[in-house]
């Protein structure tokens, strides 16, 4: 039961961060501002 | 208990990861914008919002399915096109819908300081194939013509580049790799490298505009994290525009002065002859005919319609005599070079607009714009789509 468990929470806690670094590769791409302040 | 099973972890990291690319992957085929009229400033750059390249080709799908056999128009150009001040039902774009009539379909994917070519242009492109007969119109002025990789909306060109979903182009892809040496933007590329495979930015922007936005912005403040699709057009709710010379005077000397500052308009692409008489200098013919070569892969240009979209002539007859001729000067000689390289071209310096066209120096008003759109579907109806040859891939 101890065992299941410790896989079960690794598990989710694995899914957790794999969104959360999906995410973070999105943040990062974005500009922290808008290309046209630039460009005018 | 003890810690949990790291093998679970990474199993788990590996798994979330990937799922979410699969779900970014799946957002891309289907047309996610509810009503979608044109790209307003919660669904743009301004509010950190950055549409992905196939999720405005998915607009085009699920507006105008390729088995309707329907004309599509597929508008670009800056934020006259994008019918700034104009509120939504007021929007030119829409005027030009009802004029074509119902054997057309107009999608407007204009943006504020775009250039000819950026977002409706690269959209175009990716749909050209598929939508044989779709033809493109956008606006610029004379002497800008930026590529779609040089400009402010260089993004959705990377993003549709990465992703394969523009026509091999062996041109662009020599000048690419010339201009990769001197360019400063790799880090950049590289982010939409990874978007093409793991589909993040397709993902979240689904997510901000669906669910919830991530992150606040100075103009949306206390709103910055509701979905996207519950806020209107911002322009619906701005105060209408009001076209007449007491409000045109209120805008001097800012306005004229940056009308001064237009291509068009300032002196330094112009030089005087032993006449005296103002002429374009041959080193910026030659700069506008080469950037006017990178605009669009042949042979789109035959499928695409230039509109030089005009001044206010209330601010026109501010500027001195030399100014308006070198205006003059500009617009015909970019209607040369444009039809010169294959474009249809309409230039609108000398079309009948009037002070109470506009709401400022270049953006109209909605009679403004109904006008625009009358002339826009005349010049739509007169291109030969006869000759229109899919682009290879």
């Amino acid at each position: 039961m101890k065992t299941s468990l410790r896989i079960l929470s690794g598990f989710v806690i694995g899914i957790a961060l794999g969104v959360f670094f999906h995410y973070l590769l999105y943040r990062i791409s974005l500009p922290s501002e808008p290309f046209i302040y630039f460009a005018f | 208990m003890k810690y949990p099973s790291p093998i679970a972890v990474c199993v788990g990291v590996v798994v979330g990861f990937a799922t979410c690319c699969v779900l970014g992957q799946l957002t891309t085929r289907k047309n996610i914008y509810q009503d979608f009229a044109r790209l307003h400033p919660f669904l743009e750059q301004e509010t950190s919002y950055y549409p992905t390249a196939s999720q405005l080709v998915a607009v085009a799908h699920g507006q105008c399915p390729p088995a309707s056999h329907k004309t599509l128009v597929v508008l670009g150009g800056n934020s006259v096109f994008n019918g700034s001040g104009q509120k939504r039902d007021e929007l030119w774009s829409r005027a030009l819908q009802e004029d074509l009539g119902d054997h057309y379909h107009v999608v407007n994917f204009s943006a504020p300081g775009a250039g000819a070519v950026d977002n409706g242009g690269v959209i175009f492109e990716c749909l050209a194939r598929e939508y044989p007969t779709a033809l493109f119109v956008t606006n610029t002025e004379p002497g800008y013509y930026p590529a779609a990789n040089r400009s402010a909306y260089s993004y959705l060109f990377w993003d549709a580049y990465c992703k394969g979903l523009l026509s091999h182009d062996a041109r662009r892809t020599a000048r690419l790799e010339r201009e990769k040496a001197t360019s400063d933007d790799a880090d950049f590329k590289l982010s939409r490298e990874l978007n093409s495979v793991c589909y993040f930015n397709d993902l979240w922007t689904y997510v901000s505009y669906r669910y919830v936005s991530t992150f606040w912005t100075s103009w949306l403040r206390g709103r910055s994290f509701q979905p996207r699709h519950r806020l209107r057009d911002w322009y619906d709710k701005r105060p209408k525009v009001v076209a007449d010379e007491s409000e045109f005077q209120k805008m001097l000397p800012d306005h004229l002065e940056a009308l001064r500052h237009r291509r068009p308009v300032a002196a330094d692409r112009f030089a005087q002859n032993s006449n005296g008489a103002w002429v374009q200098t041959a080193e910026s013919l030659q700069q506008d005919e080469e950037h006017i070569a990178d605009l669009l892969p042949d042979p789109l240009q035959r499928r695409s319609l230039i509109v030089f979209t005009p001044y206010n002539p209330w601010f026109l007859a501010h500027l001195t005599e030399a100014e308006r001729t070198r205006a003059e000067i500009s617009y015909a000689n970019g209607t040369h070079l444009l039809e010169k390289a294959g474009f249809h071209v309409l230039s609108t310096y000398d079309s009948g607009f009037s002070p109470s066209d506009f709401g400022d120096t270049v953006h109209l008003s909605p009679a403004g714009g109904r006008l625009l759109a009358k002339l826009v579907a005349d010049s739509i109806r007169s291109m030969d789509t006869a000759s229109n040859i899919p682009a290879g891939r």
